[in-house]
């Protein structure tokens, strides 16, 4: 069965259909909230979230987009209303907890990938956010503008100059002058 | 700046690919760093039966609400308009007000939101 057909049977109250469409994109799902949060518990958590949204609007998903790009889209709305919420020093020590496990996890094998991610993660959200999905997900800058609500040249600027403050901030860690901890555009 | 030292535009795009592609390994080594199960479809079924029966609560619950909010309304509007017309008339005025200056001041904001994007 295709997904259409899933998707369809669901919108008419299927249980199963719907079901089988979570279980087939949990995995997915999954995996890009890990790569917003950095933490396994928080990407589960919202997973979980995103899933009570989908079955009470599954009935107003127009199909035109794939499913996986529609619980993704819920997900990233839930991810940031939520860091809304709590107390932005709050949503700073969690996240910063996250990275140094993740740090240390790639330090143990002997790997540098984690300055990457470390870069990526003093990002305000706003520019993080889009680069993920611009550059790893291969969205294109409408769907990107679709999903997170924003016009569609926000999103390029905002692609822009996220990566060029990675790569800025990258590029001045390796010279040793950038203190680690400090945020580019995090205040 | 001499001519031999600005990166041509070539350059700098090979460079920005690079750059992508580094980033893109190190999002697929944290995908790899934590490891998770996917549940059977049977957790999602049930998953979706307890919802939907939490829906339907919250929805006879919304119902009762609004339907005991509307009586209690419409009692005080008949007891006013029949008891007391001078107090029904002001309430009328104050409702009219009210909307208007909701709807005035939900325009403005929207009017806001837009231009700060």
């Amino acid at each position: 069965m295709e997904e259409r057909e899933w998707v369809n049977a669901a919108k008419k109250g299927d249980e199963y259909a719907l079901a089988q469409l979570f279980q087939q994109n949990y995995s997915f799902l999954v995996h890009y909230l890990i790569k917003l949060t950095y933490s396994l518990e928080q990407a589960e958590d919202l997973a979980q979230e995103t899933m009570t949204k989908a079955i009470e609007h599954i009935v107003k998903f127009n199909g035109k987009s794939k499913f996986s790009t529609w619980l993704i889209s819920i997900a990233t709305r839930l991810y940031i209303d939520q860091k809304r919420k709590q107390k932005r020093e709050q949503s700073w020590q969690k996240q910063e907890q996250a990275l140094r496990m993740i740090k240390w996890q790639a330090q143990s094998a002997n790997e540098d990938w984690h300055m990457m991610l470390e870069s990526l993660g003093k990002l305000k959200d706003d520019f993080r956010i889009p680069i993920l999905l611009k550059h790893y997900y291969g969205y294109s800058y409408d769907e990107i503008a679709a999903m997170l609500q924003i016009a569609e040249g926000t999103v390029k600027s905002r692609v822009h100059k996220g990566i060029q403050m990675v790569r800025k901030e990258l590029n001045e860690d390796d010279k040793g002058q950038y203190p680690v901890g400090k945020t580019v555009e995090q205040n | 700046m001499t001519k031999d030292n600005i990166p041509s535009e070539k350059q700098s795009s090979k460079t920005e690919a690079e750059f992508v592609q580094s980033m893109n390994h190190s999002f697929e080594q944290l995908e790899q760093s934590f490891s998770f199960t996917t549940p059977d479809v049977s957790f999602f079924e049930q998953k979706i039966a307890e919802q939907k029966k939490q829906i339907r609560k919250k929805w006879r619950q919304d119902l009762l609400l609004f339907s005991t909010i509307a009586i209690i309304i419409l009692s005080l509007m008949f007891t006013a308009f029949f008891q007391q017309p001078y107090v029904f008339v002001l309430l009328q005025v104050m409702t009219v007000i009210s909307l208007v200056g909701y709807t005035g001041y939900e325009f403005k904001k929207g009017k806001g939101r837009v231009r700060h994007e």
